[in-house]
């Protein structure tokens, strides 16, 4: 007995004695006591302070990358979430939908837009110290077109030591700004060992920061590049980023402080870190849609009349009330409050009514309803779904709610679905681009959907328009889709982060970008 | 004895082409593209059926399945697991990398569980019927029954948001920074050890206590030996051949590694990397881990099965 007391005695003391030694040096996690203590949690911008130069940002991501995140033309989703702070692109889009000048710094684009000529900066090194040339930004172009990531590029030609021309092959709307995004590598770090696999882990770029380490699932870490072309940036020494997947485990982190930053989702996560007391930046830059199955011969859907039962019988308002936290807005159309195409002016809505609902279901020869699937997108909130199927069910649409993993998901969407699958719109600045890559006839996504030649022939205006973004084509086509309820708005969707009060620099950094997961790391500071 | 070794090595090759087999038509059945997956990810513009069929012919996905199959049999055998359908990059790097984190952690538990484990059982034996067998008792069975990332949560939000000492999460190696590497271990250790802490010392209480009342150990008080004696060269001798297997049981954990627990702490370890290879649909790491997994605890069987005919010498194999 007397042993057994003096074995735990010993095993407590034993964990006292780590719990009081000292923390880490180089690597992960401060051990401090203090938590983040209450701050305000609104979208404004914080009082102005000079940014400080030293310190460590540290970004919590909760996908990592798949092991990638060196080779830009092979960059999937995560991978670019990351390497995003080692590279740069000629053009960079911004939330507005303009694109400001980074490696380039000027570009002429042909009469017949068949072609764009773009000057490079010069003076610019890659971290290996190779120079920033026309033929490095070939190189990597050249790349792009091999594989597929740019179809519309034909090829590209080197005009002088700074100066490319990129031939297209059609005179698309915009395309001459489809090398915003375009990192670009150092061809020598590319070619280093006869492989690629030298660069695609130790990433190469002209970017802020300069890669230190990466190791899958768990840290990236990058030193701040000192030779950086843009004076006085950046701010920080390094920057960090943890891989942490599950929630719990984040907001721990958080609000232990041994990070910075965290991309949410808007709705309960962003609310949790509000009530958390963390500042919170938000975007509404997705609406959560219903898409048919309206090809299915089969399908009641295929009747217009039993889609506008569907936006009538789903109480939108309660949704954005009820479910969305405080954060949500109600949605009138498809496209996202934040967007630059927004209108509500001649887009038809149809406002919560379930008698009209039931009301059309007779007329479209459904007077008891019929049984139908409902596929939620991965992202979805289970809370949500629940509630459209229980306003859908309450007109008689009996829906069963499938819900399935990423992969299958993913099948679904590309033609596989039956009934109606909820999906967020894409976040592109340029809605044009968003509406392209779901509704064109030739696109894998939703193909089991009909889409309306119609509706091709807005894609095609858009696709060949003078004008960039052509606003006036994108809600025409807005205001078709609605008109015959090809598309049902359901809720607000969106991307943020939340914030330590450390963070500095995060109002113009954050949420700046054309696309969510994207920020300008170079103006980033550390307030302590 | 040498015979029954190489029947039993054939065996285990045959076993191990049977997983990879099986595997293999598992994951092409499973729902899903996962060129789909790639794609989604990048959110181009546009992209159409030709481009996607392209894709695959680029990864040779397109060649028949028993093409495929034999393809990554052959390298197998060349040493080449293959390379990753999301980074390109050899898998067997990620895997090298992962192997002594998942490895170290597991050890850990695993010899803490026996160090604990079997004590505990032996004095819950020992002492039958006492509070301290009581009170042992009902741990045990509480720990086996909690589930492992629930009590990994409590821990965070104990030892590090309360009380602040220990960090949330994360790994770091023992040889860079010994200290870190510690406390980041410790509430995963916890949680990893707990079952099999608990199951070793019901296990362990269990054949003590059919043991204890042989003839043989009434004899052995009899001759006035001590309790030390009696207890830990007689009684537990023989009462060891469950627990071995007990703890053969265990061997393929340190490598197959808690994934809830990897998830929970973020920890880069095995386990995290085979979900997400099998989420992902990255054929060729799903495939290569579940050949090491399959050969771990083949051999590991293997090795316990050898392990009786030393333990027990009425066990010989011809």
């Amino acid at each position: 007995m007397k042993k057994v007391l003096f074995i735990v005695l010993s095993l407590i003391l034993l964990s006292a004695l780590i719990a009081g030694c000292d923390g880490g040096t180089t690597t992960t996690t401060t051990t401090t006591t203090t938590k983040t203590s209450a701050t305000s949690t609104t979208t404004t911008s914080s009082p102005v302070t000079a940014p400080k130069y030293g310190g460590t940002f540290t970004l919590i991501l909760t996908g990592s990358p798949g092991g990638n995140v060196g080779w830009p033309a092979e960059f999937m989703g995560n991978d670019a979430t990351t390497a995003q702070i080692i590279y740069e692109a000629l053009l960079r889009g911004q939330r507005d939908g303009t694109f400001e000048y980074m490696l380039g710094t000027g570009m002429e684009v042909a009469e017949d837009r068949l072609s764009a000529v773009y000057h490079i900066r010069e003076g610019i090194k890659f971290h290996d110290g190779t120079d920033l040339n026309a033929e490095a930004v070939k190189f990597n172009y050249d790349y792009l077109i091999e594989g597929n990531r740019q179809v519309y590029w034909d090829h590209v030609e080197v005009l002088d030591e700074y100066t490319i021309k990129i031939y297209f092959k059609e005179p698309r709307n915009g395309i001459e700004y489809s090398v915003a995004g375009q990192w670009i590598a150092s061809p020598t770090a590319a070619q280093k060992n006869g492989s690629l696999d030298y660069i695609r882990k130790n990433p190469c770029g002209t970017g802020p920061y300069v890669f230190e380490r990466f190791r899958q699932d768990q840290d990236f870490l990058a030193k701040k590049n000192t030779n950086y072309w843009q004076e006085g940036l950046p701010y920080l020494d390094e920057f960090k980023v943890l891989y942490i997947p599950d929630a719990m485990t984040y907001k721990a982190a958080m609000q232990n402080g041994e990070a910075d930053a965290v991309p949410i989702e808007l709705g309960k996560l962003a609310k949790d870190f509000q009530d958390m007391g963390f500042k919170v930046m938000t975007q509404h830059q997705a609406v959560f849609t219903l898409f048919f199955d309206t090809k299915n011969e089969n399908s009641p859907f295929r009747d217009q009349k039993v889609r506008e039962a569907v936006e009538y019988a789903i109480n939108r308002e309660e949704i954005a009330e009820g479910l969305g936290y405080g954060l949500f807005m109600p949605v009138k159309n498809i496209i996202a409050r934040d967007n630059a195409a927004y209108t509500e002016e001649g887009i038809v809505y149809r406002p919560y009514d379930p008698d009209k609902a039931r009301e059309l279901l007779e007329e479209a020869g459904y007077p008891n309803g019929f049984k139908t699937q409902f596929t939620p997108h991965i992202a979805s909130d289970k809370d949500i779904n629940l509630a459209i199927k229980g306003y859908l069910d309450a007109v008689g649409i009996t829906t069963s709610i499938n819900y399935v993993p990423d992969t299958q998901y993913l099948e679904l969407r590309a033609g596989k679905f039956e009934g109606m699958i909820l999906e967020p719109f894409a976040a592109f600045a340029n809605f044009g681009i968003s509406l392209s890559m779901y509704l064109s006839q030739t696109s894998i996504f939703f193909p089991n959907m009909e889409k309306p030649d119609e509706l091709q022939a807005f894609l095609d205006e858009l696709a060949y328009s003078e004008i960039y973004p052509d606003i006036e084509i994108i809600q025409n086509m807005v205001r078709y889709i609605h008109e015959n309820a090809l598309l049902v708005a359901v809720h607000d969707g969106g991307m943020g982060y939340a914030f330590s009060e450390k963070a500095g620099g995060v109002e113009d950094s954050f949420l700046a970008l054309d696309f969510p997961p994207y920020f300008k790391s170079e103006i980033l500071w550390i307030k302590e | 004895m040498v015979t029954f070794l190489i029947r039993r090595l054939i065996q285990c090759f045959i076993i191990l082409l049977l997983v990879t087999l099986i595997v293999f038509i598992a994951m092409r059945l499973l729902p899903g593209d996962p060129l789909l997956m790639l794609i989604s990810s990048t959110e181009t513009e546009e992209f159409t059926v030709e481009q996607l069929e392209a894709l695959r012919r680029q990864y040779g996905l397109d060649k028949p399945l028993p093409v495929q199959y034999f393809e990554w049999l052959g390298n197998v055998f060349r040493g080449d697991l293959g390379r990753s359908l999301v980074s390109k990059l050899p898998v067997h790097e990620e895997i090298l990398r992962r192997i002594p984190i998942t490895f170290h952690i597991g050890i850990i538990s695993f010899i803490l569980s026996i160090l604990i484990g079997i004590p505990a059982g032996i004095i819950c034996a020992v002492k039958r019927g006492t509070w301290i067998d009581n009170v042992v008792t009902t741990l045990a069975n509480i720990g086996i029954t909690i589930p492992n990332f629930w009590l990994g949560v409590l821990l965070i939000y104990f030892f590090a948001l309360y009380l602040g000492w220990l960090p949330t999460m994360g790994y770091t190696s023992p040889f860079e920074d010994f200290t870190q590497s510690t406390r980041q271990l410790i509430m995963p250790v916890i949680c990893m050890m707990l079952a099999p802490l608990s199951g070793n010392t019901r296990q362990v209480r269990s054949a003590m206590l059919e043991v204890l009342r042989q003839d043989y150990i009434r004899t052995a008080w009899a001759k006035g030996l001590s309790g030390r004696v009696v207890v830990l060269k007689h009684a537990l001798r023989n009462a060891i051949v469950p627990i071995v297997t007990l703890l053969g049981l265990g061997i393929p954990m340190l490598l197959g590694g808690a994934v809830l627990i990897e998830q929970v702490f973020a920890i880069p370890g095995m386990g995290r990397l085979a979900v997400d290879s099998i989420m992902r649909q990255d054929y060729p790491y799903v495939q290569a881990i579940t050949l090491i997994m399959a050969a771990v605890v083949v051999l590991s069987n293997l090795l316990v099965d050898l392990a009786y005919g030393w333990i027990d010498p009425r066990v010989r194999y011809q």
